[in-house]
């Protein structure tokens, strides 16, 4: 019975409050599944797109996108390390790689902007080529998901400042947004992963 | 849980399960009524092609120039009542709306696990209805691609007056709805996964949860890749791409620049969502029947598990038999021959669905009201409906029927049929609870006769003028000479037609007086089982005093040693014994 009540705080008790996480991490689970179907949906609309026309044409992609990926893969590792950290109460070490990991990632999405730069300082527009308007669309739509991953994770960057290692709500509330937006990079760092392979091997 | 008191918290800007699922419903039956003076629009169109309309023509200058219907707004109409009807007042009243309230209740939580995200949910659909509705004031008109919204009719601006802003309105309402939508889906599967109450294992809950599970879990998969396509599609007109405009193609005699793409590719990728959302409507139809049924028969329901997995392997295959909408597209026979195979595998479930129906009747001692006889008149329909699928799911006989009357009637029985039945005996039988009032009981019997003759003479009728032929979607009939014989039978139908839409107007108004005037409604006036009848009506704030306990599954009617005849799923195995 101690159990339940010895990390009460705020009025709610730990099952409580480990009930609430579970159906947060449940929503964010049920959300990357409709992301997961919408860029199914691109993706057999390009391989479709690709296979049935003759007007298809690979257009010349940046070589600075592979920087770009990794930025995004190490920004993923980062944050993996910031939040077991944070789970260990560690909280100095969480916002020190947090902060790296806010950095790579406003790293790789000024990294895609600036290929979109390239793409229309070479002349290549969204209607130049079929390949040309999936690049744009999946790279603009996946930056979209990125800016909403980007505000959960600065919301918990915030959060981490404020930690103080004596009071669990303070410890929680930094922590929850942080287990969250990692589930949400990670799968949209794999999700740039494939989409990187399917516009260069697969142009 | 306090509740809030101010009547903007309470009312308007509810957090509450229930003050957002009467939202969805009330405003679901707003979109019904626009609907539905669409359909009489066309049905006066179709019955009466040469007549002159001079009241509409003053009503509507627009559309009735020198009072007759134009054509182009005969295709906005036919668009918009087909758009309206399935995604803003079947989706809204039947999915959202009951989804809403009774899923909570049913799985005695206080409320849905997201309330924010429910709230907003229904707010951006609330949006989406209204940007849906304005279509029809924006230059050119409303949306006129079908409800399919097949490019390149959709694609191209000078198409059709209605494919210029209307359809680019008609998108981005699709887009918001399909986010208010998932929002929805995700709140009633975190809360069937997360909120059950002690003892309610998925195998007690009502068939009604179950299937609203089920349809949420489809539409999570499968509206998602619309929301992709209404991109593209929308970079089709005004981004200048080609994902969706063939080349070559050229419009009132001027070839289109752009080319390449593939209308078929729209096709697969709205029919990956356009089937899934019938059975994401029709699956919550099927599964109230089973919790509504037993209050009549007063005897358990036939096959509880069997009914279960039938209906999670329909909504399986639901998935992948999107292309039996496409037979004449041109497709590899091969492949026909799959979504062929497939869709016929479809009838193995639902045919158990309908035989645990029937079986749920078999013996019982009927004493009917309202929502019992608009359950029987779904589970006919479900009946003469299937049927009617399975000419149109063999592709040999599709390519025959597709694009006639046979199919529209089809359709009207089922997804039009069976789900509005399905509504309609949810709202008479959920209204006590909802509003704690009781509808008038002979209204309701006079609505269900008006509307199930109605029903059979309109939509089976024209199974018989498209087997004759009739393709759908045409303005007018008149100068074809094969099919001069049909004018009669339309004449008929339309007739019928208005009938059927006056019979409605009982219905709202048995609605909007007996929520003020009905009678007062008990806890439990249809003596039934499930948790939200042990609590008052309408129910407080949060639902439940204290957390229920749940000893039973839902439908223990008639069981050995209690008082009454039914024992709810709250009556422990103390007094009555636990059958399963």
């Amino acid at each position: 019975m101690t159990d339940t009540t010895i990390d009460q705080f705020e009025g709610v008790s730990r099952a409580d409050r480990q009930h609430r996480d579970y159906q947060l991490h449940l929503g964010m689970g049920m959300f990357l599944g409709t992301v997961t179907m919408l860029f199914g949906a691109f993706s057999s609309a390009y391989i479709v797109r690709g296979a049935t026309s003759q007007d298809w044409q690979a257009v010349p992609l940046p070589s600075f996108l592979w920087w770009n990926t990794l930025a995004i893969i190490v920004s993923s590792v980062a944050l993996e390390v910031a939040r077991r950290a944070g789970g260990q109460d560690n909280w100095r070490r969480a916002g020190m790689w947090m902060g790296a990991t806010l950095v790579l990632a406003m790293l790789f999405l000024g990294g895609q902007f600036a290929a979109w730069q390239w793409l229309w300082a070479a002349g290549i527009g969204v209607p130049t080529s079929p390949h040309a308007s999936f690049f744009f669309i999946l790279t603009g739509v996946h930056g979209l998901h990125l800016v909403a991953g980007l505000v959960v994770l600065s919301v918990a960057g915030l959060r981490l400042l404020s930690v103080d290692a004596n009071d669990p709500a303070s410890a929680h509330r930094a922590y929850l947004p942080m287990s969250l937006g990692a589930m949400l990079w990670h799968f949209l760092a794999a999700l740039w992963v494939y989409l990187i392979i399917m516009l260069t091997l697969f142009a | 849980m306090s509740e809030p008191q101010s009547f903007i918290r309470k009312c308007v800007f509810s957090l509450d399960h229930k003050v957002i699922g009467i939202q969805y419903i009330v405003t679901g039956f707003v979109m019904a009524i626009v609907g539905g003076l669409l359909s009489l629009l066309i049905r006066l169109q179709l019955g009466w092609p040469t007549t002159l309309w001079p009241i509409l023509e003053t009503l509507m200058p627009n559309a009735y120039q020198s009072g007759v219907m134009s054509p182009e707004f005969y295709l906005a109409a036919v668009t918009m009542h087909g758009t309206i009807m399935a995604f803003f007042f079947v989706s809204y009243v039947l999915v959202s709306g009951f989804g809403n309230y009774l899923v909570p209740l049913q799985v005695g939580a206080k409320d849905m696990a997201f309330p924010l995200l429910n709230m907003l949910s229904y707010w951006i659909g609330l949006l989406s209805a209204i940007v849906m509705i304005l279509a029809f004031f924006v230059e050119g008109g409303a949306a006129a691609a079908g409800w399919t919204a097949y490019p390149p009719l959709s694609a191209i601006a000078t198409a059709v007056p209605g494919s210029g802003l209307g359809q680019t309105v008609w998108l981005l309402s699709m887009a918001l709805f399909i986010v208010s939508f998932t929002m929805t889906g995700m709140n009633v599967v975190a809360t069937v996964f997360s909120m059950r109450a002690k003892g309610m294992s998925m195998m007690r809950m009502p068939l009604t949860v179950w299937s609203y599970f089920i349809s949420a879990v489809m539409g999570l998969l499968a509206f998602p890749p619309l929301t992709a396509a209404a991109i593209m599609l929308l970079f089709d007109r005004h981004g200048g791409t080609a994902f969706f405009l063939p080349a070559g193609l050229s419009v009132g005699g001027q070839l289109i620049d752009v080319g390449g793409g593939s209308p078929l590719l729209w096709q697969h990728l709205f029919w990956f969502l356009g089937h899934p959302e019938v059975y994401v409507l029709i699956l919550p139809a099927l599964g109230i029947t089973f919790d509504i049924l037993p209050a009549f028969t007063r005897k358990p329901i036939f096959g509880y598990r069997i009914s279960v997995w039938s209906l999670i392997i329909a909504g399986f295959l639901g998935l992948i038999v999107w292309g039996h909408h496409m037979f004449v597209s041109g497709m590899s026979p091969f492949t026909g021959e799959y979504f062929s195979l497939a869709t016929l595998l479809i009838t193995i479930p639902m045919a158990i669905v309908g035989v645990c129906m029937l079986g749920s009747l078999w013996g019982a001692q009927l004493k009917m009201a309202t929502p019992g006889l608009f359950i029987l008149g779904l589970i006919s329909l479900f009946g003469t409906g299937g049927f009617g699928g399975l000419f149109l799911g063999n592709a040999t006989a599709d390519i025959q029927l597709h694009d006639t009357y046979f199919v529209v009637g089809h359709f009207h029985l089922m997804i039009g049929g069976v789900t509005v039945f399905g509504l309609f005996a949810a709202v008479y039988f959920w209204f006590p609870k909802m509003f704690g009032r009781m509808m008038n009981e002979p209204l309701g019997r006079v609505h269900f006769w008006a509307s199930t003759i109605g029903y059979y003479l309109v939509f089976l009728t024209q199974h018989f003028v498209g087997l004759r032929g009739a393709p759908r979607r045409y303005y007018s009939f008149a100068s074809y000479e094969y099919l001069e014989g049909i004018a009669t039978s339309n004449m008929f139908i339309s007739t019928v037609a208005f009938i059927l839409g006056a019979a409605q107007l009982l219905f709202l108004f048995n609605f909007a007086w007996s929520a003020f005037k009905g009678k007062r409604a008990e806890a439990n006036p249809w003596r039934a089982t499930t948790l939200e009848w042990t609590v008052p009506s309408p129910p407080p704030h949060g639902n439940f005093a204290e957390e229920p306990v749940v000893h039973r599954w839902p439908y223990e009617y008639s069981p050995d040693g209690a008082d009454e005849d039914f024992a709810g799923q709250e009556v422990d195995g103390s007094t009555v014994p636990v059958t399963a």
